[in-house]
């Protein structure tokens, strides 16, 4: 969900609103209403991001799963690429903005990644392999819990469900 | 721009339908799907000397979205080459390829009279979308009786190895492997820790494959339509492959077509345990239960597949459309599903 830039998502939100609904609006009331939304939306675009202490979460997490990798890794004798290794250390989290935390994040993500792929390749070399697998899974799973807490129940049958007089 | 507006469509419809003096009469875009665009038509012309009046469906691709990149000849000619196999499908009219005509390419199918289900609370006390148990019997028959037919199609007869046969053993769950790494690839998700971990995971457990069939892929109530208690035609086509028949069972009896408690029924049709057993029946094929658990983390990549998808084609402003940008709000859902199952297929 974190993934697209709020600002993206604003200029998107805006986009249709302005082009795809509002045409389509014959009360003067109701346009003044919407483009106060999209005015709205325009000014808050650059002054907020996604919640700080989230973004800062998915990167420690990140970095926990990487110190369980780079254990079994070495344990097992293979070389640790620069990529992997590097990702453990990293700018300061409390001053970055929303951008840097999520290219931080990314970074993250990537060496973790990485290093899934290094395990996969020298599984035959370690026995606990799939073990390893599972222990990073939970690591994930405390932000997945946490993501799926602030998920809203949707209720996409009111984007599709065609109107019953048409 | 409304298509009664668009001056080309009139003459090339007259044109293609062999009439003359076309009119569109009505147009409506439908809502209900979420990836191809499905244009409504009624149309009225002359031919030999008479008027006619007719409804028509155009299945145009999107600029963006949940499937991209597109390509609706490919569904035009699985519904045409599965025309009198008896698998409920509408009729496919042509396809038209150029873009000048109507923006993109499209296919033309006859309007099939009915309606679709909306997978949305019921005001049932027990919250059943179909309520009628003689209405639900019925369309639980059809249901089966259509994906019996799906699966057991010769598709080599009917000219659909151009889909891609994965050949035996592991192929067909390793061809589908990669087809869902190589999308969310393109999407930017790829290396999402999970992703990595389902992705070795599903490379490193491909079950053998003993049958290459026909599989739907997109199978479930929603995706047909219905009328006086029978289902008319099968829809959405657009993930249709060669593969594993497992797979299409996994997707029926997935959690998010299931009814709420107290029924729990599949596909809001009938308990897991029935339609694994009457499709065994109707189709002369055993379903391997541990088969089921390694498509079903398939099933989760492919759903992070389509999700990451369309979260791509709305950041990267590829459409003016919100739905990609609602649906991409599902990810974390799809992660929650990829990282239960994948926890059960992990040994610690």
């Amino acid at each position: 969900m974190m993934d697209t830039p709020f600002t993206r998502i604003v200029e998107g939100l805006n986009h249709t609103l302005e082009n795809v609904v509002a045409p389509e609006i014959e009360s003067p009331v109701v346009r003044g209403q919407l483009f106060a939304v999209v005015e709205i939306l325009n000014q808050i675009q650059g002054r907020f991001d996604y919640r700080h202490d989230l973004m800062v979460q998915d990167i420690q997490v990140g970095r926990q799963m990487l110190t369980t990798l780079i254990e079994a890794l070495e344990k097992a004798g293979i070389e640790i690429s620069e990529e992997i290794s590097t990702a453990l250390e990293g700018p300061d989290l409390l001053g970055a903005s929303g951008e840097q935390l999520r290219e931080e994040r990314s970074r993250v993500e990537a060496a973790v990644s990485a290093a899934l792929d290094l395990l996969d390749a020298h599984r035959p070399d370690i026995p606990e392999a799939e073990k390893v697998e599972k222990t990073v899974l939970g690591q994930l799973g405390q932000n997945i819990l946490r993501d799926m807490m602030l998920f809203r129940r949707q209720r996409f049958d009111r984007i599709s469900q065609r109107d019953q007089e048409e | 721009m409304a298509i009664v507006d668009d001056p080309r469509l009139a003459p090339y419809l007259a044109k293609k339908l062999g009439g003359t003096d076309l009119s569109i009469r009505k147009e409506w875009q439908n809502t209900e799907g979420w990836s191809m665009e499905t244009f409504s038509l009624a149309v009225e012309y002359t031919k030999d000397g008479e008027r006619v009046a007719q409804e028509i469906i155009l299945r145009r691709e999107p600029p963006g979205g949940l499937l991209e990149p597109y390509d609706s000849s490919t569904e035009y000619r699985i519904l045409s080459a599965l025309q009198g196999t008896g698998v409920d499908i509408p009729k496919t009219f042509w396809y038209e390829p150029d873009p000048a005509v109507f923006d993109r390419p499209f296919y033309a199918m006859e309007k099939v009279d009915g309606e679709v289900h909306f997978l949305t609370q019921s005001d049932d006390p027990n919250f059943r979308l179909i309520p009628d148990d003689e209405e639900r019997a019925s369309l639980t028959e059809d249901f089966i009786a259509n994906l019996v037919r799906i699966h057991a199609c010769d598709w080599r007869s009917l000219g659909l190895d151009f889909l891609g046969d994965p050949g035996p053993g592991k192929g067909a769950a390793l061809k589908q492997t990669e087809y869902w790494s190589d999308v969310i690839e393109r999407a930017g998700f790829r290396k999402k820790p999970l992703v990595t971990l389902a992705v070795n995971w599903l490379r490193n457990n491909a079950p053998e494959t003993d049958s290459v069939r026909l599989v739907h892929g997109d199978y479930r109530t929603g995706n047909f339509i219905y009328k006086d208690k029978r289902i008319r035609a099968i829809l959405d086509w657009e993930m249709t492959h060669l593969g594993d028949p497992h797979e299409d069972i996994v997707y029926v009896t997935g959690s998010l077509w299931r009814s709420p408690p107290p029924t729990n029924w599949v596909c809001h049709l009938l308990p897991e345990e029935e339609f694994l057993e009457r499709y065994e029946e109707q189709s002369g094929m055993k379903i391997d239960r541990e088969k089921l658990e390694y498509f079903q983390v398939l099933l989760d990549l492919k759903a992070v597949g389509i999700i990451s998808t369309a979260a791509n084609a709305f950041a990267r402003n590829k459409t003016p459309d919100l739905k990609p940008g609602a649906f991409a709000t599902l990810l974390d859902l799809a992660y929650a599903g990829l990282a239960q199952h994948l926890n059960g297929g992990l040994k610690a």
